[in-house]
């Protein structure tokens, strides 16, 4: 009999020994349970805080601790019956619009109170022994009494009566001055044109144009006419600072840019400046040099006074006609494609160009190139391709962008040639460092960024895999202590299966 | 930082946490159970690290990142065949238990 008890208890194992009641959901387990959740809760909340944003850690505390200490005030006061309040009654005007004034006495013995309107009730709970009433009609009177409460009673003042005012209508405000658009060409290569007379020259065969316009982000349209016509769309920045440089070289010779300001908000408003200059040939280069030797005076021996430069006269020049109107054969833009006009290093920046030509369409074979410039007007990086034009289309083009370039702010220029004219567009675009981590709903985090707080980085990755071990740690040895393995067999015998 | 964007990090936040407290405890069924309990539960701790390793990946994700953009769905395609294997086993044992099919003698017990 006691052999077969044994047995039975070798099958069995100990399970008879552990009570149902602690295998069951007890209140102690359920705590260590809620304990471990804030735990983690409050691991994650900290976490974050300092990972993002150290200042929200401090403006949440700050408000929980406002909250708190607000909630909790205590007051000691002796009570007696309220006095009866005397009200008083004053009607003010505030951007021409009437209100009522309401002030009344009030002592320590009155804990808040009720203000009546022509009988009805208006507002109730004041703490204040003061009330704007803005609910009122211009001219139309009112009459206004206020109760005092306390828990030994109430008092009502005396009724107080008084008419609103006549604040007169609000004067219509003047429309605002636009003023007429300018538009200057400030420097050309490195001639200020302020002052300056006659033609300027000089021997760079891509001279950079400087001006100014006093339209924010204004379209700056550029026109030269010459042996080979160039036509140009740039934009000013929110200063109307505008520069712009031919990406080819320019004919020598004598040339005319007309640059032409637009509103972006109205095509209507715009202003011409023009230039005449010129590009010279290396043989006037090398005259102007001589020239120059020539006339430099010799160094000064020291102590002697240094003759001033005499100033010679500058004959003025012709005045320039206005830019030739319909001189456009084709219209060409260009736009980035890529989410908001923002590009990474190594990935491609998808460009939209589109051409529309201006009447009669002569098909012709041409040549579209592509340059990405920096903020300093440097070419970056140039590619090219051969394109049929024969009417209106749109020619997309993925540009691998270095992986060496630095984040900042680019554009990319689009240039065609089309019937002995040189056509270029714009368009802008910010080259961004490539996210390390993406952590969803457009947050990301660079390489740079994590170096920066590698030390809240390091401290967070590590809370959390301590977090893990320990918790992998505890279930182990939970296991470890467990009494028996657990089998469809067992979970049988236990008459956790039963049948239905 | 939006409120969108603060919600939506709590979310993914939430997730790898809950990803892996379901890691620990899973592997907690394991080490006390045996037999066929025990490989549906092998297979459900399996589908649990291949989907928090899908969560780890989507955090290195971005364009042009080929390896990666292949590796998620390639982690989320291991957490669903695991996800079957672990209930298809489940059902099987289920069965087994039912009478409906054969069960084999073990002797775990004797």
């Amino acid at each position: 009999m006691k052999k077969d008890q044994k047995k039975k208890k070798r099958k069995t194992g100990n399970l008879k020994k552990i009570p149902a009641r602690k295998r069951s959901l007890c209140p102690r387990r359920a705590m260590k349970g809620v304990a471990i959740m804030a735990a983690v809760f409050l691991t994650l909340y900290f976490s974050l805080c300092f990972c993002l944003d150290r200042g929200f850690l401090q403006r949440d505390l700050g408000e929980k601790y406002g909250q708190v200490a607000g909630a909790t005030t205590m007051t000691l006061r002796m009570i007696g019956p309220p006095h009866k309040p005397v009200l008083s009654v004053s009607s003010l005007c505030q951007n021409y619009a009437a209100y009522m004034h309401l002030s009344w006495t009030s002592d320590d013995q009155m804990d808040y109170f009720d203000i009546d309107k022509d009988g009805t009730p208006l507002v109730a709970g004041l703490i204040e022994n003061y009330y704007n009433d803005q609910m009122v009609r211009e001219l139309s009177g009112y009459a206004y009494s206020v109760t005092a409460f306390n828990p030994l009673g109430q008092n009502t003042s005396d009724p107080v009566s008084a008419t609103a005012l006549d604040c007169g209508e609000p004067p219509i405000p003047p429309p605002p001055v636009i003023p007429d658009p300018t538009c200057v060409i400030t420097k050309f290569q490195n001639i200020n044109l302020a002052g300056f007379k006659g033609v300027p020259g000089t021997k760079e065969r891509m001279p950079k144009f400087y001006g100014i316009t006093n339209m924010p982000n204004a379209v700056i349209e550029v026109v030269i006419m010459g042996e080979t016509s160039v036509i140009a769309t740039t934009t000013a920045n929110q200063n109307g600072y505008w520069t712009w440089e031919p990406q080819n070289k320019l004919n020598y010779g004598t040339h005319t840019i007309w640059v032409t300001a637009i509103d972006p908000n109205d095509s209507a408003r715009k202003k011409t400046a023009s230039l005449k200059f010129k590009i010279n040939t290396e043989e006037e280069n090398k005259q102007k040099d001589e020239e120059n030797k020539k006339q430099a005076p010799a160094a000064p021996v020291p102590g002697t006074a240094v003759p001033p430069t005499p100033i010679l006269p500058i004959s003025p020049g012709k005045p320039i006609p206005p830019p030739p109107e319909n001189i456009s054969g084709l219209d060409l833009t260009v736009r980035v494609k890529n989410l908001d006009n923002v590009a990474y290093p190594g990935r491609k920046l998808l460009v939209e160009t589109t051409i529309n030509i201006v009447g009669k369409a002569a098909n012709q074979q041409s040549e579209l190139q592509y340059w990405i410039i920096d903020e300093n007007d440097n070419e970056v990086f140039r590619d090219s391709e051969k394109a049929f034009i024969g009417g209106d289309m749109t020619i997309g083009k993925d540009l691998m962008i270095p992986r060496l370039l630095k984040p900042g702010k680019y554009k990319i220029q689009t240039d065609v040639m089309y019937q002995g004219t040189r056509y270029i567009a714009e368009d802008a675009f910010t080259l961004k460092e490539v996210p390390l981590v993406n952590l969803g709903a457009g947050i990301t985090l660079t390489l740079g960024q994590i170096m920066r707080n590698l030390f809240w980085v390091i401290l967070w990755l590590l809370i959390m895999l301590l977090l893990f071990l320990t918790l992998l740690a505890i279930e182990r040895w939970i296991s470890g202590r467990a009494i028996i393995h657990i089998t469809e067999e067992n979970l049988r015998d236990k008459g956790l299966i039963t049948r239905r | 930082m939006t409120n969108y964007q603060i919600i939506d990090l709590i979310i993914n936040s939430l997730v790898i946490a809950f990803s892996l407290a379901a890691i620990v405890f899973a592997f907690g069924v394991v080490w006390r159970t045996e037999k066929e309990l025990d490989i549906s539960y092998k297979f459900f701790l399996g589908g649990i690290i291949a989907f928090t390793a899908s969560e780890f990946l989507e955090l290195f994700s971005f364009e042009g990142r080929t390896l990666i953009l292949f590796l998620i769905p390639f982690t989320k395609l291991l957490f669903a065949a695991f996800f079957l294997a672990g209930i298809f086993t489940a059902r099987d044992l289920l069965r087994k238990m039912d009478g409906e099919k054969e069960e084999r003698k073990t002797n775990t017990f004797e």
